[in-house]
């Protein structure tokens, strides 16, 4: 691949043998000054957004350029919690001022094209932009061609929400309107796709919400899995909470739903057809567009990485983070989006610098709520071993599964803290 | 009850607070631990640490097994003392360590920011390394610090302790 310095002294072992009270980034930015280099991101998500901070904070000397297609990001973590009613979007939205007041160059366009050989991406309006490293962060896109029945025009009348935005406020509208005794469908995928605890948050709070207000209605999970995320910890919390109104259905029980009619409002499985009064259909998923313009996603339709630089492993000079790459044992959530920018952003720095990355350490957290105080979590170590990002043996794993309330309460506090603190760090 | 695991058989490395495996596997990877170590080698040779050392029994007995981990814990708060002293703003300049990039997905890195979580950065060294030690152990309970500190040896520990410590 086209990393530089793999076996010289790098200037950081040098300047570390000198003057000990010198900072060293004071004293690399002359030799970079000479020709200040570029960097670039397309996608304005957790990664792409963390990823254009920590390398304006680490590398002051390079000119970063975010590139996004809307003016305002709207949150998915906790948009379940819009669905069920009790918070609203506006709560999961945020602008890019304080990232263009960091000094980052944030431009508003759709990212058409890239040539990776010319190193340049081609904006809409016949603009370009030059770069010396390019990092994409294409986050998800959902596969129109997977489920027959399920297409653009399908989904705004059976809505995925998984692209947070108009979708969740569609989703909730719906089961607003719903006649108390109807019945909501959610559809989950196979693996992998974006946020594995996902489904489960959402099918807990909706049916948190029927409980509350709708206790007359039910909702009917059919699942493309036998095994999901923090599994346990969610199936003895429903059976505790949601005997009456959260009924699971596995891909052995026959639970894979294999087409859909919008129209009729069905989801069709191996043994039966089921009518919804409100259909939240997840749809199987794959690396937003851009990765797939550019090169970087392979037949699975993700995008392999090296796991020390995130450069991608079919075309040099771009780096990938966040969901839409191949991350080993890291889950595609906005943590894991969050630290594997921050690890990027350090090796796009070095390697501009003609530095060796150091081999990473990652973190990755998820809370999910079972209902608003009731929070669990999953928790991982992750370092590059064999290729990919690999979870440390002894490391992480999820909540005890004999918590007390002040535990699960804890966690539920822990979960809205984290919130507030990512997208503090990443658009405050 | 159950002891770190890095300095249970300190016995055995003579205190080293870099654990073989922790050296770099390769030439792939830079060393970014290079300046912890060098001043840990400033620390033990100023004779700090070696008056602490445990003589080697084998770690048999629970008794000397304790006092070894508190004797490691000891020399560690030291040796991060040492590292402030001596390159106290060459560390805050210098990159994160090894795993330091994450933490601030859930300890913030500015203040005023609302959670119960709290800032690393100007702690304390040493209650960092304490305190990530008795989570390892479970000797401290805790949601979530415990399945992470398992994923830490105790030099990458200190280093990522002395970075924060180093920050404003």
């Amino acid at each position: 691949m086209a990393r530089k310095g793999k076996t010289a002294p790098t200037r950081r072992d040098v300047l570390a043998l000198g003057a000990a009270g010198v900072a060293t980034s004071l004293l690399t930015r002359p030799a970079l000054a000479q020709a200040t280099p570029r960097v670039v991101i397309i996608g304005g998500g957790f990664a792409g957004a963390s990823a254009a901070r920590a390398l304006r904070q680490i590398a002051p000397n390079i000119a970063v350029t975010l590139v996004e297609a809307n003016g305002t990001f709207t949150a998915c973590p906790f948009s379940n919690l819009v669905i069920a009613g009790l918070r609203d979007l506006s709560a999961q939205e945020f602008g890019y001022s304080r990232i263009s007041a960091a000094g980052i160059e944030v431009v508003i366009a759709k990212a058409l094209g890239i040539d990776a050989a010319g190193r340049r991406v081609t904006l809409d309006q016949d603009r370009t932009l030059r770069y010396d490293r390019l990092v994409l962060a294409p986050g998800i896109d959902i596969r129109w061609d997977a489920l027959p029945g399920y297409g653009e025009s399908a989904a705004e009348k059976m809505p995925h929400a998984w692209k947070a935005g108009a979708q969740t406020a569609l989703l909730r509208r719906q089961l607003e309107a719903m006649e108390d005794g109807g019945t909501v469908i959610m559809s989950a995928p196979d693996n992998p796709f974006r946020c594995p605890p996902g489904p489960y948050e959402r099918a807990s709070l909706i049916a948190h919400y029927l409980k509350t207000r709708k206790p007359k209605s039910k909702l009917l999970v059919l699942d493309a899995k036998d095994a999901f995320s923090k599994q346990r910890l969610f199936q003895s919390a429903w059976k505790e909470l949601y005997p009456n109104h959260l009924e699971w259905v596995s891909l052995s029980q026959g639970g894979k739903v294999t087409a859909v009619d919008a129209a009729g409002m069905v989801l069709t499985t191996d043994f039966d057809k089921h009518k919804a009064a409100v259909a939240n259909v997840i749809p199987p998923q794959k690396a937003g567009r851009i990765a797939e313009i550019a090169g970087v996603a392979d037949r699975t339709g993700w995008c392999p990485i090296d796991p020390a630089t995130f450069e991608s492993r079919l075309v040099p000079g771009i780096h990938l983070v966040g969901d839409a790459i191949i991350a080993g044992g890291m889950p595609k959530s906005a943590f894991s989006a969050n630290a594997q920018a921050k690890v990027c952003a350090q090796a796009v720095a070095d390697l501009l610098a003609e530095r060796t990355p150091a081999e990473p350490r990652l973190i990755n957290t998820c809370y999910s709520l079972v209902a608003p105080d009731y929070g669990i979590s999953v928790a991982g170590v992750y370092r590059p071993q064999n290729g990919v990002l690999t979870e440390i043996p002894g490391s992480g794993g999820v909540s005890v599964t004999d918590g007390s309330q002040t535990v699960r309460e804890q966690e539920a506090q822990f979960a809205a803290g984290w919130f507030n603190t990512i997208t503090g760090e990443v658009y405050g | 009850m159950k002891m770190p695991h890095e300095t249970l058989d300190s016995g055995e490395r003579g205190l080293s607070l870099v654990p073989r495996h922790c050296e770099p596997t390769g030439p792939r990877f830079a060393r970014p631990d290079d300046r912890l170590r060098e001043a840990i080698q400033t620390v033990e040779m100023a004779g700090l640490l070696r008056r602490y050392t445990p003589r080697n029994d084998g770690g048999k007995s629970r008794a000397s097994r304790a006092s070894a981990t508190t004797i490691a814990a000891f020399a560690a708060t030291i040796a991060c003392a040492g590292i402030l002293a001596l390159t106290a703003p060459a560390l805050a300049a210098s990159p994160a360590p090894p795993g330091a990039s994450s933490c601030t997905g859930c300890h913030p890195a500015s203040a005023g920011v609302d959670t119960p979580v709290p800032r690393l950065a100007g702690r304390s060294a040493a209650e960092i390394v304490q305190q990530m030690q008795a989570f390892r152990s479970g000797q401290q309970s805790a949601t979530v610090m415990d399945r992470l500190a398992k994923g830490f040896s105790d030099a990458e520990i200190q280093a990522i302790a002395a970075w924060y410590a180093a920050q404003k």
